[in-house]
C-alpha cells in the first residue's frame, strides 16, 4: 500500500465535545414480525404511539408512522434502524431516523439519530445537529424509553 | 502509549444517564476537493470529493493509520458522506463509513458558526458532529463492530487537513 508522511503540524489539538439531555421519547410497539433473511433475522415491528417529553420538545408520536426495523447478525449484534414521524405540541411535523445497535450479550443500546424538522420552524436547530441516545427495553412490555442527547 | 482515560457523562436527576470514553483520533489529508453543483435541492445544494492522501490513528484503543487513498468523504451539502480504511498498527484493515454534519467555526472561541457558501479552492475552518461505524475484522478490534461512536471533527487549511476524535458510546 501506499505510503504516507504527515506533514509537521500540531494534529493533536481537539475541540471540546458536550452532550445535553434534550427529549426523551417513550413508544410503544406492535408485535415483532420476523424473517430470516440470508443477511440474518429481519425484525419490524410497528410503533403503535407514544409521547415525547423534555426541555427541548413536547409532543406525541404519531401512531402507527412507523417502526423499528432490526437486523440480527450472527455475532449477537442487532442492526436498529427505527424512523417515526413526531408532532409537537404545536402541531409541526419531525421526521426522526435512528441507527443503532443491541447487544445480546449484556443488552447494550445506544444509537445516533437525524432529525428533519421545518427549516423556518422552532426545531430547525434538530437539522443541524447529531444527537445520541440510550434505549431502554421496558421488561415484559413492548415499550421502548429513548433518551436523547444533543452533540455540541 | 498510555492515555489518562476521558470521560464525558451527561444525565442523571431522573433522566437515563450516557456516558463516552475517547477511543481513539484520527488526522486525514488531503488534496484534490472536487465539487459537483446538484440541482435536485435548489441552488444550495452539492456534492463534493475529497480524498484522504494519509493520516494517523492514535489513542487508547486503536493506533495505526489511514491507508492512502483508500476512499473519499463524498459530503453533501448538510454534512458528510465518507468512506475509507483504516489500518491498526497491528496490520488489520478496518473500514470506516462515516456520517454527520458539519459547519463553520470561530477558532477562537470554537463556537458554531452559520452556514456560509463554501469554496472548494480555498478550505475554510469547519466543526463537524459525526457518528461512524465500524467494520472490523475478528479479533482484538471486532468491539468496534458492536460499539456506537460518536465524535467530533475539525477542518483546517494549510495543510489541508482534519482531525477527528471518536468517543465509543458506553
Amino acid at each position: 500500500m501506499r505510503e504516507f508522511v504527515a506533514p509537521e503540524t500540531d494534529t493533536r489539538k481537539v475541540g471540546p465535545l458536550k452532550l445535553d439531555f434534550v427529549f426523551r421519547i417513550d413508544v410503544e410497539l406492535d408485535e415483532p414480525n420476523r424473517m430470516q433473511t440470508s443477511r440474518g433475522v429481519r425484525v419490524f415491528q410497528r410503533i403503535l404511539g407514544g409521547r415525547v417529553s423534555g426541555p427541548r420538545l413536547n409532543g406525541t408520536v404519531h401512531p402507527e408512522s412507523g417502526g423499528e426495523f432490526g437486523l440480527g447478525r450472527a455475532d449477537g449484534v442487532d442492526e436498529l434502524n427505527t424512523h417515526f414521524m413526531i408532532r409537537d405540541d404545536a402541531g409541526a411535523w419531525l421526521y426522526v431516523q435512528h441507527a443503532g445497535l443491541r447487544r445480546d450479550a449484556d443488552g447494550y443500546y445506544r444509537f445516533a439519530a437525524y432529525f428533519d424538522a421545518d427549516g423556518d420552524g422552532p426545531h430547525a436547530w434538530l437539522n443541524d445537529t447529531v444527537v445520541i441516545g440510550t434505549a431502554k427495553i421496558v421488561p415484559g412490555a413492548r415499550r421502548i424509553e429513548f433518551t436523547y442527547y444533543a452533540v455540541s | 502509549m498510555e492515555q489518562e482515560p476521558i470521560i464525558i457523562t451527561a444525565g442523571g436527576d431522573g433522566v437515563e444517564p450516557i456516558a463516552i470514553r475517547w477511543a481513539f483520533s484520527i488526522s486525514l489529508f488531503f488534496r484534490d476537493r472536487i465539487r459537483i453543483a446538484s440541482a435536485y435541492g435548489g441552488e444550495h445544494t452539492h456534492r463534493s470529493y475529497v480524498a484522504p492522501i494519509g493520516g494517523e490513528v492514535w489513542g487508547p484503543r486503536l493506533q495505526g493509520r489511514v491507508v492512502p487513498c483508500s476512499g473519499a468523504d463524498y459530503g453533501h451539502s448538510r454534512g458528510f458522506e465518507a468512506h475509507y480504511m483504516l489500518q491498526a498498527s497491528d496490520g488489520a484493515l478496518i473500514y470506516i463509513r462515516n456520517r454527520g454534519l458539519m459547519r463553520r467555526f470561530d477558532p477562537q472561541t470554537g463556537d458554531a458558526l452559520p452556514p456560509t457558501a463554501p469554496n472548494p479552492q480555498t478550505p475554510i475552518l469547519r466543526t463537524m458532529r459525526l457518528t461512524p461505524i465500524f467494520d472490523a475484522p475478528e479479533g482484538p478490534h471486532e468491539w468496534m463492530n458492536r460499539t456506537v461512536f460518536v465524535g467530533h471533527g475539525h477542518r483546517y487549511p494549510d495543510p489541508d487537513h482534519s482531525v477527528f476524535t471518536y468517543y465509543e458510546v458506553l
